[in-house]
């Protein structure tokens, strides 16, 4: 004779059992077989780690769950499932745009490279030119030739003048196109924590950001660069202090054109340090351009030491 | 008088039997009740702030333009967890949070993929030009 509660028991049970049946196993098993495919997916193991973590665990759960919570839990595994898949599409794509971003970099140092040589060719041709002149003016004032009109004397200055300005511009040209192919080579092999070191001197600390951090030649930041001056903000924010941004480059090429870059790269980090949190009145910016070198220039390595942006404690 | 004092003394624990005692159990789980009833509450309003925080990232990340549907659905969801919430079924209104989030961070992951995809692409077609002006020397393609 079965007693009354027992039968109860039983009765509540049935649906449970019956739910809990095949569909449930297939939906589990079709989930697991898409989250291994997305695991594979995911080569090097970290790629959306955590949103891949939540998945497996979401399957989990829906294979233990109740009749009354499977629906629930299937839901929540499915779209779980889905973010993860495009959490690592997106991160292949993010790995893509760096390796984009690497093949920009090769196109422009190869281009670099290539004016780099014409502006040498360039500045040989006109040197020679200069030098022949030279020689015409100083094989003019022999008595055989006769003496030149003041016209004429008055024209060879100035196309002398002329060839002599186009020299120091196209060796202006050159020095420019040397630090861009420098500034190009140093962001390919950079890595993103070098972009900031810090030392405190005289008990005030100094961030120095390497070139590296910014578009080669050019006063913009890249974009891992800002991220890590968004990180930076939230020390500087919270020390209270004030800080001065200052720019240095090396010493190749015009000087004013290294003033006008500095100042411009200062300004940069100070806007991005600004948009971060860090208050206006906390920060000021200027440019040094070649001025205050931390190591010799006649070096690629002692110029890449000298294009830096300096965040000091005041 | 000793039996009279025995007498009230036994009218006063009838008294506490009949309606003392009853009212103090009835005090006792109500206050309990009232102490469940507040730390219940308080999980699904959190889990509502946090849905509300995932659906304004997943504004952010672009989801309106760009993974519309499935912040339709946590928005939907979100109502559902504030009604839920307002008709005090906190079990629900949690439920109804957490899935609001779900649906959140589904929207904000499908739109950044979205914004990768065409950053990828616009990349590869700015590369293609940069090589065939600068290195092939071609022309340039027009934006």
């Amino acid at each position: 004779m079965i007693r009354p509660w027992l039968m109860l028991m039983l009765v509540c049970a049935l649906p449970t059992v019956e739910a809990a049946g095949i569909p449930v196993a297939e939906s589990v098993a079709q989930l697991t077989q898409e989250m291994d495919g997305l695991d594979r997916e995911a080569r090097d193991g970290n790629a959306a780690a955590l949103e891949r973590l939540q998945a497996r665990q979401a399957i989990e759960r829906l294979q233990a769950a109740r009749a009354r919570d499977q629906q629930a839990a299937l839901e929540e595994a499915q779209v779980l499932l889905k973010t993860a898949e495009y959490s690592v599409k997106a991160s292949q794509l993010k790995d893509q745009l760096v390796q984009l971003d690497r093949e920009r970099d090769a196109i422009m140092v190869e281009a670099a490279r290539r004016d780099a040589a014409l502006a040498r060719r360039e500045t040989e041709r006109l040197r020679l030119q200069v030098l022949a002149r030279e020689e015409e003016q100083s094989q003019g004032i022999e008595p055989e030739s006769g003496a030149m009109p003041a016209e004429q004397q008055a024209a060879a200055a100035s196309a002398t003048g002329e060839q002599a300005r186009r020299v120091a511009e196209a060796k202006a040209k050159e020095a420019e196109l040397a630090r861009l192919e420098e500034e190009l080579s140093a962001q390919m092999n950079a890595r993103q924590d070098d972009y900031l070191r810090s030392r405190v001197v005289a008990g005030k600390t100094i961030y120095t950001l390497s070139a590296t951090a910014f578009a080669p030649g050019k006063p913009a930041l890249t974009a891992a660069a800002k991220d890590v001056l968004g990180m930076l903000s939230k020390k500087l924010k919270s020390s209270g202090r004030s800080w001065s941004v200052e720019g240095h480059l090396d010493a190749l090429g015009d000087e004013a054109v290294n003033l006008q870059l500095s100042r411009k790269r200062a300004d940069s980090v100070l806007s991005v340090l600004k948009s971060s949190g860090v208050p206006a009145n906390k920060l000021s910016a200027k440019g040094l351009g070649s001025g205050k070198p931390v190591a010799t220039n006649q070096s690629k390595s002692g110029r890449a030491q000298n294009r830096r942006i300096e965040i000091i404690q005041k | 008088m000793k039996l009279r004092g025995a007498g009230a003394a036994h009218l006063d624990y009838r008294l506490y039997r009949r309606l003392l005692y009853p009212l103090s159990v009835a005090l006792f789980l109500c206050l309990g009740s009232a102490q469940a009833q507040t730390g219940a509450s308080s999980a699904p309003t959190v889990q509502i702030g946090r849905a509300e925080s995932a659906i304004e990232s997943a504004k952010q990340a672009g989801a309106p333009g760009l993974a519309p549907e499935s912040l339709l659905l946590a928005e939907t969801a979100l109502s559902d967890a504030q009604a839920l919430l307002a008709r005090r079924k906190s079990k629900d209104a949690e439920r109804a949070a957490l899935k609001s989030i779900r649906y959140a961070e589904l929207s904000a992951s499908q739109a950044r993929y979205i914004m990768l995809k065409e950053a990828v692409e616009e990349k590869t077609a700015r590369n293609a030009g940069l090589r065939r002006e600068l290195l092939l020397g071609g022309e340039r393609d027009k934006p």
